[in-house]
């Protein structure tokens, strides 16, 4: 899958449909329940082209870099 | 971990749905939603692979929509901003692991919506038990 991710060919990974793991909470308007759902289906990934991965790897670490200091605590 | 450095990928795609829908209260009446689906929106959808500590850090830009109750709601002429489909940016982060799956959990963040108020409507989305 990984060498299929370099290639640039679109990779797929699907949920298991038998799997409650969205948890929706409805506003009051609609009652304000919450539900825990399964969800099917897939999302597919392609390899960035370089210009754009640079941009984007850019964003996240001028977000890194103006994020405040953890504390040690 | 994998060891094998960042890459960075665009989600192309994005089809999820809920079959079983949900039942809504509206004004003293239960009325099932029907089937809800999930599918990319705005541009930008990204994923950011970290293959020297194992991490994943996507964000899908994605639409939800409850299709069926929309579609008996437009047929009764009903305001198509009642109607439309949920604009929300779905931020997930977890594992990838050596068989390259995924392990994703997060949460998503809603945009205004004439029924769906950000404020009281939560998304969220567990990790996988394997």
């Amino acid at each position: 899958m990984y060498e299929a991710l370099l290639r640039g060919e679109p990779v797929s990974w699907g949920f298991n449909p038998q799997e409650r793991r969205v948890v929706l909470t409805l506003p009051e308007c609609f009652g304000g329940e919450t539900h825990v759902l399964c969800i099917a289906g897939s999302y597919t990934f392609i390899l960035a082209e370089p210009e754009e991965a640079m941009v984007v790897l850019g964003k996240t670490i001028d977000a890194m870099e103006s994020a405040p200091a953890m504390s040690g605590a | 971990m994998i060891g094998k450095g960042i890459l960075v990928f665009n989600v192309t795609d994005l089809n999820v749905a809920v079959e079983e829908g949900i039942t809504l209260k509206w004004q003293g009446r239960e009325i099932d939603s029907g089937r809800l689906t999930v599918k990319l929106g705005k541009p930008g959808s990204r994923a950011v692979i970290d293959y020297e500590t194992g991490t994943v850090n996507v964000e899908f830009r994605a639409q939800i929509a409850f299709d069926e109750i929309s579609e008996i709601l437009d047929e009764l002429g009903t305001d198509p901003a009642l109607t439309a489909p949920i604009d929300a940016v779905i931020r997930s982060q977890g594992s990838v692991f050596e068989d390259h799956s995924l392990r994703l959990a997060g949460k998503a963040q809603l945009a205004d919506h004439e029924l769906f108020d950000p404020a009281q409507t939560r998304i969220e989305i567990r990790a996988p038990s394997q």
